[in-house]
């Protein structure tokens, strides 16, 4: 989860919904393991203090998709996804 | 299940959740990739603060607006592996701390190796101070648990000493599926000292400079994998050189040594937190009164707190804190005998009991308040004269009003 690269070298972008967005809260929680407010902190700490970078915030699942499709090295989440060209999708099921 | 879909497949309309990445660089260069490699933060707060008894904001005991903090700061990714970061920053906080704007870190981020696991950081220019839990954003409002941090160890007349520094950091990380996360920083440098940091120190008296002529800290931090709970030790050891001015100094020139050892435990829960710190410091004084003056005192420090996040939206706090500024003279008493009473017993300590609560006005809009009540007055400035005139009353309490803003 620290990693800032791929494995091409490349830089990993984060994308992810504001703090109190339900599909925020569900990934954090039911992937992460951890509770938004815990990642809040951390990428605070990243973002006031020059440690490092903190994702990128945007407002909706819709500008989360398109942030990712136009953005090399980007990584982000999505509760569902239409046909989304050159973007990579990794299911996640229970 | 997971399963990884590759490009251009036919859409899927029914998924629980799903994680997307664009891995191919040469694809779709936009705007935004330019826009990712900048990203520009920053936050505001203005409070209100009132404080009974003693000289801790003002002189006058009056509700004091001296109480703002307002930063802004900026990232660019050069590289994948170079960044360049700097913070700027304005504080007024009355008699707590120099006023004015500064600097608060500008520092060139190296990312020295980078692997699923381990992360190796070398940050040179003006960094923090990455080793205690809140040191490294103190003045950054909304990521404190309250508006005053306990001051045995986040004691404001030592906070430009104690924020950064001039010179070079190393943060090693390492995950571990087994064992959890490690977190390794050392650092090493130099804070500038300004003519107002050394009268907070050492009074009005002061005419001369000091300079840190030496620091160095490390600390490291363990979190058990997915646990909730994390512990660190941190330690510090720092040399001050006082020069006197030529004429009308109350002071000789005089070496001053600082060194800290800080315990820390966190625990965070979904509802409930609880953390603490206990520090042991040692605060030695050569010459400085006169030639062949020597003082060598440990001090002692303590603070325990709670959170417990009723909503979504409002977050109580409760802390308890112990400090003496010699643990051989727990009581003062032989503080004030050495100073033939100019000096009372209670500047031997300082305790506080603190209450807050926080409420999420909006997801950037945050309003604190507290309210304090303090036993003791060793954590006032001067630390080296204090001013009994002024610091009458052993028992003394404040409450602040806290509106921050922050993007």
């Amino acid at each position: 989860m620290r990693q800032t690269q791929w494995s091409d070298g490349h830089h990993i972008v984060v994308f992810v919904l504001p703090r109190q967005h339900p599909l925020h809260q569900r990934f954090s929680k039911e992937r992460l393991q951890i509770f938004p407010y815990q990642l809040e902190r951390i990428w605070n700490k990243l973002t006031y203090s020059g440690l490092g970078v903190a994702p990128i915030v945007v407002n909706t699942p819709e500008a989360l998709i398109d942030a990712i499709m136009k953005t090399p090295g980007a990584i982000g989440y999505a509760e569902t996804v239409a046909d989304k060209g050159a973007v990579n999708v990794i299911r996640i099921e229970k | 299940m997971s399963s990884v879909l590759k490009n251009n497949l036919p859409p899927i309309n029914v998924r629980p959740l799903a994680l997307l990445s664009m891995m191919c660089a040469s694809l779709m260069v936009s705007a935004y990739s330019q826009a990712e490699n900048l990203q520009v933060h920053g936050f505001a707060a203005q409070g209100i603060i009132d404080v009974n008894g003693s000289n801790y904001v003002n002189d006058d005991g009056a509700l004091s607006t001296e109480l703002t903090e307002i930063g802004l700061n900026a990232s660019y990714i050069i590289t994948p592996t170079l960044r360049l970061a700097g913070q700027v920053v304005y504080l007024d906080g009355g008699n707590r701390l120099d006023d004015g704007v500064r600097v608060d870190y500008a520092l060139v981020d190296w990312s020295a190796y980078n692997s699923e696991n381990w992360q190796v950081n070398l940050y040179f220019g003006r960094y923090k101070n990455y080793h205690w839990l809140y040191s490294s954003t103190r003045d950054v409002p909304f990521t404190r648990p309250s508006i005053i941090l306990p001051q045995s160890v986040y004691f404001d007349g030592f906070r430009d000493i104690a924020v950064g520094a001039d010179g070079g950091a190393v943060k090693i990380s390492h995950s571990s599926d087994t064992l959890g996360n490690f977190d390794f920083n050392i650092s090493t440098g130099s804070s500038p000292i300004s003519t107002e940091q050394t009268q907070i120190i050492m009074g009005d008296h002061a005419l001369g400079d000091m300079k840190q002529t030496h620091d160095i800290q490390a600390s490291l931090y363990w979190q058990p994998f997915v646990s909730p709970w994390r512990l660190g030790l941190a330690l510090l050891d720092s040399d001050f050189e006082y020069n006197a001015a030529e004429q009308g100094d109350f002071f000789q020139d005089a070496d001053i040594t600082l060194q800290r050892v800080i315990a820390n435990v966190l625990y965070e829960g979904e509802n409930w937190e609880f953390s603490g710190e206990i520090l042991q410091e040692r605060f030695v004084l050569d010459d400085f009164y006169f030639e062949g003056f020597h003082q060598d005192n440990i001090g002692q420090g303590i603070y325990v707190q709670s959170q417990y996040k009723v909503n979504k939206d409002l977050t109580l706090l409760a802390r308890y804190e112990r400090f003496y500024a010699n643990k051989d003279d727990k009581n003062g008493h032989d503080l004030e005998d050495s100073t033939q009473g100019l000096i009372p017993h209670y500047f031997g300590y300082q305790h506080d009991a603190t209450f807050g609560l926080s409420y999420d006005l909006a997801d950037n809009l945050r309003l604190q308040f507290e309210y304090h009540y303090i036993e003791g007055t060793a954590r006032l400035t001067p630390v080296v004269l204090p001013n009994p005139q002024v610091n009458d009353n052993e028992n003394w309490q404040l409450w602040a009003m806290h509106l921050m803003y922050w993007f």
